[in-house]
């Protein structure tokens, strides 16, 4: 009789392991009950500094041996952002501020919305926390357009910091989209990118998220001041908190002034399109003018592919890989860099370069990566595909990606566009889509039936 | 403490699951909206009798089951029972029932099943008859898509066949999250991805459509309710998944939908802009 003993001894072993998963299961329980009465605390979100900026700044002023600010003087700034921003948590408008304007531009109460982290819910003002929920994986706490999702995607998202941005209704670089601007792409999205539409969100959160990227924008282009300031003034004394100075003060406030300023702006009037728009005519009119004055196909090539120029860099990039004086004269380099992982196995790139890369790259920078001009065929418009859209596009260009057309008065003039000039491209553009790339030469086509 | 607590543990298993569902389905406090939602759709109905036959068939199995092993775990428990295990080589009679049982049931599963999934997937909305006037021959005139429906990380982009009823053309609407379609028609969607697996989901018209690059895919249905309804992503395709939402709007007539088309083709085509209009 063998069988009983096993099953005896299986018993008993049996009772053991019961007895220790119910043992180790209290303490589970216990670990768990702890966790609920003390909670699990959470470091409030912090922004951090633009160590980028702050770098590029350095190497300007070819100062390549001496360290970046000293913990003091980085303090200071923060202080000082701190003061006139607040934190994630607690945004704040800077009281330094002329109050009308910047009232117009930006509401502290849609903005606490967005701010702050998720679960908060005010069962009157709705949902909060709608930054961190919705845009943060990309964007960044601090709007920087590297939180840990932005690596993965191309384009690279947007960051804030600088003010720019690339889809807008107004002309020039220095001014800033309007709020309808950015509403638009928020509930649109852009096709051809990982922006998604958030059409889904009602018009409150829609509007609270609005307000707190250009409250980013806004924080971000002050805190790119407060470095040039910083890495300016020998004795530092006048980003010391503790040593207030009126006169520089007031060259602070001047600052925020026109940093916020620019936001007060309106959309550039489109005139309608010219008569007998997009017929025939004004399509071969357009395509003319696309190989010839308007030069697009320098870069989006002779047919329209965007397979022509490919070595071009947004301003986002240059802002910390151009004209530092460190030399990088082509970026063709960078195209082989970027494409390899490795320098160019021309030679082009050599160590100093590459290590420059690695310097920024160390300092929170995404990978450097040419821009694609766009394939105009796909019918993909990232700006939108109105036709208004595509004239702003066409004549105001896209900021820190593609130049406007170049002005001109007449149509007779030898460069530059005139309005319905660049109708006609935007005509000839609309017809790309639906245009056969190639025409098939019958004669060609037949020729091997021939005797 | 006795070991037959291990027993009543099991008895709550079935008891729970039974009562959770129950629960669900009466729409009770805590569990309001878990259960399916309304059914519109005029070919849903069918889903749904199938959803129902199947779940309760496995229920009853799934109740059974879970009391029989209760009361196995409860007579023979142990320290209640002095007497050694017994062994048995298997029983030819019990083995044949439980093979074959099953067996028929997922056969005449299959059987029930046929002509719903032909519905879904075969049966697709035809214009005209053809030369022949027999319906569901192959040279049936089909019904053209009406929205051609692209899945992207992470949100739905739509295209509307414009005037000419072709997708494709330079007429089309583009739309983004929000799907428009009207009610007592039927509306054929084209489908496909612009990246990865996505699964175009319309929970209250019971469709659902894997999403496979390279692939067009056809659904259609009949909606008979006018209102605004979700649309989501039933394939994990990424970090963002959660957030592949948007809404189907269904309007109350295809009048009203030709209208809203007409609309959405005027705004599309915005052709000047001036201070004044934007002030107004």
């Amino acid at each position: 009789m063998r069988r009983p003993v096993t099953v005896m001894n299986r018993d008993s072993k049996l009772r053991c392991t019961s007895w220790s998963a119910m043992k180790s299961g209290w303490l589970l329980g216990a670990a768990c009950a702890a966790v609920l009465a003390t909670g699990c605390s959470v470091e409030p979100a912090q922004f951090s500094l633009n160590m980028v900026y702050l770098h590029t700044i350095d190497r300007d002023q070819g100062e390549t041996d001496k360290a970046e600010l000293d913990d003091n003087e980085r303090e200071n700034i923060a202080t000082i952002l701190d003061a006139l921003y607040g934190t994630p948590d607690a945004p704040r408008l800077p009281a330094l501020a002329d109050a009308e304007t910047l009232g117009e531009i930006v509401e502290l109460s849609k903005l606490e919305r967005a701010a702050g982290p998720t679960g908060r819910d005010d069962p009157q003002g709705g949902e909060r926390g709608l930054y961190r929920k919705h845009c943060i994986h990309c964007h960044g706490v601090n709007g920087d357009g590297a939180g840990p999702t932005a690596q993965y995607l191309n384009p690279y998202p947007r960051d804030y910091r600088m003010g720019k941005f690339k889809f807008k209704s107004t002309l020039g670089p220095n001014n800033r989209p309007t709020h309808d601007d950015l509403k638009r792409v928020l509930v649109e999205g852009i096709p051809g990118t990982a922006m998604p539409s958030f059409k889904v969100l009602d018009d409150g959160e829609i509007e609270a998220l609005v307000h707190y990227v250009k409250y980013l924008a806004l924080r971000g282009e002050t805190e790119r001041y407060l470095i040039r300031e910083a890495k300016k003034e020998a004795d530092l004394l006048y980003l010391d908190p503790q040593k207030p100075d009126a006169e520089r003060i007031t060259g602070m406030q001047e600052e925020i002034d026109f940093i916020v300023s620019k936001w007060a702006i309106q959309s550039s009037e489109v005139p309608p399109p010219p008569v007998n728009w997009e017929g025939a005519d004004s399509v071969a009119r357009g395509r003319q003018l696309f190989m010839s004055k308007g030069i697009c196909h320098q870069c989006h090539g002779i047919s329209g592919l965007g397979d022509a120029n490919r070595d071009i860099f947004d301003d986002w990039t240059k802002d910390f890989m151009g004209g530092n004086g460190v030399g990088i004269e082509s970026y063709q380099p960078l195209r082989t860099y970027h494409r390899t992982g490795k320098p160019g196995n021309t030679g082009q790139m050599d160590s100093k370069q590459l290590s420059l890369l690695e310097e920024f790259e160390a300092r929170g920078a995404l990978k450097v990566r040419p821009l694609k001009p766009r394939n105009l065929r796909r019918g993909v418009y990232r700006g939108g595909r109105r036709p208004v859209d595509l004239f702003r596009r066409v004549r105001n260009g896209i900021l820190g990606y593609m130049p406007g057309a170049p002005q001109a008065d007449s149509t007779e003039a030898k460069v530059g566009l005139v309005d319905d000039d660049v109708w006609h491209i935007v005509a000839y553009v609309r017809s790309l889509p639906f245009e056969k790339i190639t025409e098939p030469n019958e004669e060609i086509r037949f020729q091997r039936d021939l005797p | 403490m006795g070991h037959r607590v291990w027993s009543l543990l099991f008895l709550s298993v079935p008891i729970w699951g039974i009562g959770s569902i129950v629960w669900a389905i009466a729409d009770l406090p805590g569990m309001e909206r878990h259960w399916l939602p309304a059914n519109i759709n005029d070919h849903g109905q069918v889903i749904d009798s199938l959803f129902n036959f199947i779940l309760y068939l496995t229920g009853g199995i799934f109740i059974c089951t879970g009391l029989v092993q209760f009361w196995f775990l409860w007579k023979y428990d142990a320290q209640s029972n002095g007497e050694p295990v017994k062994y048995v080589h298997g029983n030819h009679a019990l083995e044949l029932i439980w093979s074959l049982l099953p067996a028929v049931t997922l056969l005449f599963i299959s059987f029930v099943q046929l002509n719903a999934w032909a519905d879904q997937k075969m049966r697709r909305p035809i214009l005209s008859t053809g030369p022949d006037g027999i319906a569901g021959t192959l040279d049936d005139i089909l019904k053209p898509p009406l929205v051609e429906v692209t899945g992207r990380q992470f949100e739905w982009r739509y295209r509307y066949a414009g005037k000419d009823g072709v997708i494709g053309t330079r007429d089309d609407v583009h739309g983004v999250s929000e799907l428009v379609i009207p009610m007592d028609e039927d509306v054929v969607l084209a489908i496909k991805s612009e990246d990865v697996l996505h699964s175009f989901f319309l929970p209250n018209l019971r469709v659902k459509q894997d999403v496979v690059p390279g692939m067009k895919q056809y659904v259609w249905f009949r909606a008979n309710q006018a209102g605004i309804y979700d649309i989501v992503c039933a394939e994990l395709c990424g970090w963002g998944h959660y957030k592949m939402r948007g809404f189907l709007r269904i309007l109350p007539s295809k009048d009203d939908f030709d209208q809203w088309l007409q609309e959405a083709y005027q705004a599309q085509e915005l052709k000047s802009y001036t201070l004044d209009e934007d002030e107004e």
